[in-house]
């Protein structure tokens, strides 16, 4: 009997392949186009499934079957990895609204925001969103398009309707923290930091414990720190910073900015062993000149001189060469794309601007964006020269030229920034190298001749499941971040 | 940072007093003598400064392990010295840790196999019947041993390893008492010892152990029975896993 059966199917796949074969020589009808192209896509045959929903496109004479056509086009192109294409196919179906396939627009709208807030261009997905009619965006993916038009509206600058809409993703939405994220972006523009460090928290918070979020959590926290820092809220700013572990990418800005507030309550034992980590050889190439100028400040405090000459001394070494190279960058460098260029290939930019940059969250991911667009470039080559696949990699073409425009601005500006920085951080050591003179003169003056070296009987005594280790002049890895300072003030009053 | 601009306000309050200052200060340096300024000099850099000694390191243990287990389920080993024979071991224990020095071992478990070498029968075989006596070797056998003991760990430290990695180190000392079973007699064992434990994670672990399994053997492969003092010099390596897991507090 099974024999029979297997018998009847082949003879029946004989008598229809010749007819499949026919249709696959000659142009499929628009209608069986589609149809066909399902088949394939279900059949998992997914690049001989894109031709066919190309073909339906191109002869498509309704938005109806367009639209269906670029709906499972999208999915078929999402089965083969090329992420960008399927979300500029899920936002053409957005582009017209059709009431004749409304139960697509609710996945397509998902799809597409999801995409595209993974290749960090959430706004783009905004804008075709906004255009569209409210009606053809269902409740279900209500906080999805919530999230991208306030991203559109947030990158365009109108802070009031991005806010608006942020305000409307639900707490069930998994877009919710990003939006909570960035109303306290606009609180803070607004320097309602009261405000800023509650959303902040509730963004921290909706972040939970997923492992995706991570980083998500971790720049949450950190701003959740610095409002409460901005907002004077010092203490609380302080117990902020020092819930941070070394995991954290933002590990040595936590450093740097946690002895800020630390300064502010006097506490030098905890500011200068953050910064006796910021200053170790770990950093000599990170741009932590602000620790250097920092440090001899708080040493100016403690009337440590020699000390802080030292350190000074340390910062024009290190520091004033880069500058030099940071300067003569900004003269050579052309345009934005010479800093993209200059940092993609690692070459003809100085190691620790290159080292900060790759710090920053922006740039990283915007890096691994144009990563996973040149991969595409490269798949979607290797998928055939069909008019779809033409327009698709013209599409991925032009999204990675933008994104590396996008990038190489960033990167000017940071480079203008940090150069500001480091020119203002010059003149500042340079001031403190005069105050030492002074403070010399008022520390013999004060005391009518100078106090007797005071010897400091460290405290060993450390709480329980914690070590002591003495510091002999020796880094070791792990212990940076655990550096604490038992030095006293040498000042006379 | 606005409250950089705010400490440098003051600076710059203290930049004003530099004029009146630097006159004061340029004549101290006039008409002191150069000795005197020399010592100034000295005191204002010895003053100055912070020695290494004021500045400590205040970390979190790697692992704790007051109240927990160190369970040992893969030991293996050997006593690789005997002139004629050679023992392996493959064992497993369990540590209850009092506190981060002290520790109970109870039991230990290490099953051996012995082998004989060559080196008896080599002989043996060139001798006649009638030529000097045949060179006896008492083969008593080992089973095993089943002991327990304390462990004492003073010491704790870190290994830096080729400026790459950095393992967590520490010395232990112990000291047991058990059974050894041969394969005719069971005997009273003490066994003194010293090893270092490796930590990979707070739960994870590597232990080297060298341990002197010593008992009075009762040889009778001379007619007469015969006391003698054996010494079993073993190393061996193993595999812990620590439980339950450390608090994170």
């Amino acid at each position: 009997m099974r024999l029979a059966v297997s018998g009847l199917l082949i003879l029946s796949l004989g008598s229809f392949a010749p007819s499949a074969f026919a249709e696959r020589r000659n142009a499929p009808s628009k209608a069986s186009a589609l149809e066909m192209g399902r088949v394939q896509y279900e059949r998992g045959r997914f690049a001989r499934s894109l031709e066919l929903f190309g073909d339906a496109v191109n002869q498509s004479d309704s938005p109806a079957s367009r639209n269906l056509a670029y709906y499972y086009q999208g999915l078929a192109l999402f089965e083969l990895g090329l992420y960008h294409s399927s979300y500029v196919s899920f936002r053409n179906v957005l582009l017209t609204a059709d009431a004749g396939n409304r139960q697509i627009y609710e996945k397509a709208i998902r799809n597409a925001v999801v995409i595209s807030d993974k290749l960090d261009m959430p706004e783009r997905i905004g804008k075709a969103l906004v255009a569209l009619p409210g009606s053809f965006i269902s409740t279900s993916v209500a906080g999805h398009s919530n999230y991208a038009m306030g991203m559109h509206y947030f990158t365009s600058g109108d802070d009031s309707k991005a806010s608006s809409y942020f305000k409307s993703v639900s707490p069930e939405n998994p877009f919710y923290a990003k939006a909570a994220f960035q109303l306290g972006v606009i609180a803070t523009r607004a320097r309602n930091y009261n405000e800023a460090g509650a959303l902040f928290e509730r963004a921290y918070q909706a972040a939970g414990k997923d492992k995706d979020k991570y980083s998500q959590r971790e720049l949450a926290r950190l701003n959740m720190a610095r409002t409460a820092y901005s907002f004077g809220q010092i203490e609380k700013s302080i117990e902020l910073y020092a819930q941070f572990t070394s995991s954290s990418p933002h590990w040595l800005t936590i450093l740097l900015e946690a002895s800020w507030p630390l300064l502010r309550v006097s506490d030098t034992t905890v500011s200068l062993g953050n910064l006796h980590t910021v200053l170790s050889p770990f950093y000599h190439e990170d741009l932590v000149g602000e620790g250097y100028v920092l440090r001899a400040t708080i040493l100016f405090s403690l009337c440590k001189y020699e000390e802080m000459r030292r350190t000074l001394a340390q910062f024009f070494a290190i520091y004033d060469p880069i500058l030099r190279s940071m300067q003569s960058e900004s003269n050579r460098f052309a345009g934005d794309d010479t800093y993209y260029e200059a940092f993609a290939a690692k070459k003809g930019m100085h190691r620790a601007f290159l080292n900060f940059a790759k710090r920053d969250e922006g740039i990283t991911k915007a890096m691994k964006v144009l990563d996973t667009l040149t991969k595409e470039r490269k798949e979607l080559a290797r998928l055939g020269r069909n008019e779809t696949i033409l327009r698709l990699a013209k599409l991925v073409d032009e999204a990675i030229d933008s994104n590396q425009r996008d990038i190489g601005r960033d990167l000017r500006k940071m480079h203008a920034r940090k150069l500001k920085e480091l020119l203002a951080q010059r003149e500042q050591a340079n001031y403190l190298k005069v105050e030492i003179v002074t403070g010399e003169k008022e520390l013999i003056e004060g005391q009518k001749g100078l106090p007797p070296k005071r010897v400091v009987d460290v405290e060993t005594s450390v709480g329980e499941n914690y070590h002591f280790w003495p510091y002999a002049g020796e880094y070791w890895e792990d212990e940076l971040g655990a550096y604490v300072y038992t030095t006293e003030s040498s000042c006379v009053n | 940072m606005k409250k950089h601009q705010r400490t440098h306000k003051n600076m710059k309050k203290l930049f004003r007093s530099l004029s009146r200052s630097f006159y004061l200060f340029a004549g101290l340096c006039v008409f002191a003598p150069v000795a005197g300024a020399n010592i100034i000099e000295e005191q204002l850099t010895e003053i100055g400064q912070v020695p290494n000694e004021e500045i400590v390191v205040v970390q979190r243990q790697y692992t704790r392990k007051t109240g927990r287990f160190e369970l040992t389920p893969v030991q293996v080993g050997g006593v690789p010295f005997g002139d004629f024979r050679r023992t392996l071991f493959g064992g497993a224990s369990a540590t209850y840790h009092l506190n981060d020095w002290l520790g109970f071992e109870v039991p230990a478990f290490a099953y051996t196999k012995t082998f004989f070498s060559s080196f008896t029968s080599n002989i043996n075989a060139g001798q006649t019947a009638a030529g000097a006596p045949l060179i006896n070797v008492d083969e008593q056998r080992l089973l095993f041993f089943l002991t327990g003991g304390v462990q004492l760990t003073p010491f704790y430290g870190k290994l830096s390893t080729f400026s790459r990695y950095i393992a967590y180190i520490e010395p232990f000392f112990s000291l047991n008492a058990g059974l050894a079973r041969t394969e005719t007699s069971n005997y009273l064992t003490v066994v003194p010892g010293l090893g270092f434990r490796l930590f990979f994670k707070e739960w994870f672990s590597m232990r080297f152990d060298f341990r002197n399994y010593i008992y009075n053997e009762r040889s009778v492969s001379t007619g007469t029975p015969v006391d003698k003092l054996r010494m079993n010099y073993a190393f061996t390596v193993s595999l812990s896993f620590w439980l339950p897991k450390m608090p994170s507090n």
